[in-house]
């Protein structure tokens, strides 16, 4: 896996990191945080690589609405912050939580992540219903929305001489709601047959606003726009919730595998997508649907 | 590269590459408590602990943990032999059947119990579900550990949960 690796670099700063990341001496340098698992493929060709564990990136913070979590923060610590816990009736924790076990979340890193274009994990699709911005440090510093990670033409966003070195999102204030729901072969498959996140923003009784996102079971997560407008300054109630998401359905396009086939998944997201909005509702309300 | 690390109390210096991984060094180096399982960070076999917190040393590299700690199963009992009360508890609860994950269980447990002393069934649970135990056996590493637990609180004279 790592046949061509001659060194392994402490980097004491982020600036330090990407001066060796950058630097153009024929090596082939490569950003680590700690386990390798996620990003095994990019280190075929690795001749050089960088420890950025070191450098100040592994905080999750929340400062009034603005949640901030660092590129090297690993989902465990995402799992445990009390903040993260207490806004959003803990979404992020649960999503977080949904990936695998303490041990292989003790080691995995939104970097990682996004270096090594996983994107399966519940945790994306609930920061993609956030509107996350991730900032890339490399010669140049850029903010980019996270679904620019996920289309076609951007696989390759994060370059090895970059660095997704914070993930950042507002919450939304007043009565707000989110919900996680996720199906999957057994309670603890780290893998979603499909999983569907929804955040609403209530004023009385109207939507203020709607995000609807859904992954696991497709190409990557997908965020669907169409329904959120549909909610949008409207009335909820039982029946509009259950006529938005049956056309859930119509807008993804997932994959067929060993966890389930495409249509199977096309006929559960619109029960998940009404769960979600339901379970959404009930927290920013305080009553159900 | 020189690799400077404190194994089980003890600081060590170990030539290594920067290719090796953490499990190749440590079973390099004795410490055959630590097994070889999947090699792929799924497993659990080859748990230890890593500054306290459990990781799966086949896909941790070795140079990633210069400067820091590591207990491994052969850092949990005293130095004159007396077994660590999860240890026991394992032993007393029939929580080891053909042993080759208990390393892994208990130093899941341990990094448990040191952050929680009064965990609940789900919690040990949680806590132990990244060691995959092929004996199937998980009822009695569960009692083995809620056990250990109540002990550990009993010598520091606390309450029972």
């Amino acid at each position: 896996m790592f046949a061509n690796v001659q060194e392994y670099y402490y980097a004491t700063s982020l600036r330090d990191a990407l001066k060796k990341l950058g630097k153009n001496d024929g090596q082939i340098p490569v950003p680590v945080t700690g386990a390798f698992h996620l990003i095994s493929s990019k280190l075929r060709a690795a001749t050089c690589l960088v420890d950025i564990s070191a450098v100040d990136l592994n905080y999750v913070k929340v400062e009034g609405r603005k949640l901030s979590i660092g590129g090297a923060a690993n989902f465990q610590q995402i799992v445990a912050s009390k903040e993260l816990n207490e806004a959003l009736n803990g979404l992020l924790p649960k999503a977080a939580q949904a990936y695998s076990t303490r041990i292989q979340r003790n080691t995995t890193t939104l970097q990682d992540v996004v270096f090594g274009y996983a994107t399966f994990f519940d945790l994306l699709t609930a920061l993609l219903a956030l509107d996350t911005q991730v900032t890339v440090q490399g010669k140049q510093k850029r903010v980019v929305p996270l679904a620019s990670f996920f289309s076609k033409e951007n696989r390759a966003i994060l370059g090895n001489t970059e660095i997704a070195v914070d993930f950042s999102a507002k919450l939304p204030s007043g009565d707000a709601g989110a919900s996680l729901q996720r199906v999957a072969l057994t309670d603890g498959d780290a893998v979603a047959i499909l999983n569907v996140v929804a955040v609403l923003k209530m004023t009385g009784k109207k939507c203020a606003e709607a995000r609807i996102a859904v992954g696991g079971g497709l190409p990557a997560p997908v965020r669907l726009t169409v329904l959120e407008q549909e909610l949008s300054d409207k009335p909820v109630d039982a029946a509009l919730v259950a006529s938005v998401s049956a056309k859930a359905a119509d807008l993804i396009q997932p994959v067929s595998d060993v966890r389930g086939s495409a249509q199977y998944r096309k006929q559960i997201s619109s029960v998940l997508v009404r769960r979600a909005l339901a379970e959404a509702y009930q927290f920013a309300k305080g009553r159900s649907l | 590269m020189n690799l400077h690390v404190t194994i089980n109390n003890d600081p060590k210096d170990f030539a290594c590459q920067p290719t090796d991984t953490l499990l190749d060094i440590l079973r390099r180096e004795g410490y055959s408590g630590v097994k070889v399982g999947c090699s792929n960070g799924d497993c659990g076999i080859c748990a230890v602990l890593l500054n306290g917190r459990t990781v799966n040393s086949c896909v941790v590299l070795a140079a990633h943990c210069q400067n820091k700690t590591i207990e491994t199963i052969e850092g949990l009992s005293a130095k004159d032999g007396t077994l660590h009360p999860l240890q026991k508890a394992f032993l007393d609860e029939g929580g080891a059947q053909c042993g080759f994950c208990t390393p892994g269980l208990i130093l899941s447990a341990k990094e448990l119990l040191d952050a929680n002393p009064t965990p609940t069934d789900a919690d040990v649970r949680e806590a132990l579900s990244g060691v995959i135990c092929r004996c199937t056996g998980y009822v009695k590493p569960i009692a083995a550990v809620l056990t250990a637990a109540a002990e550990i609180r009993n010598a520091k004279g606390g309450v029972t949960a």
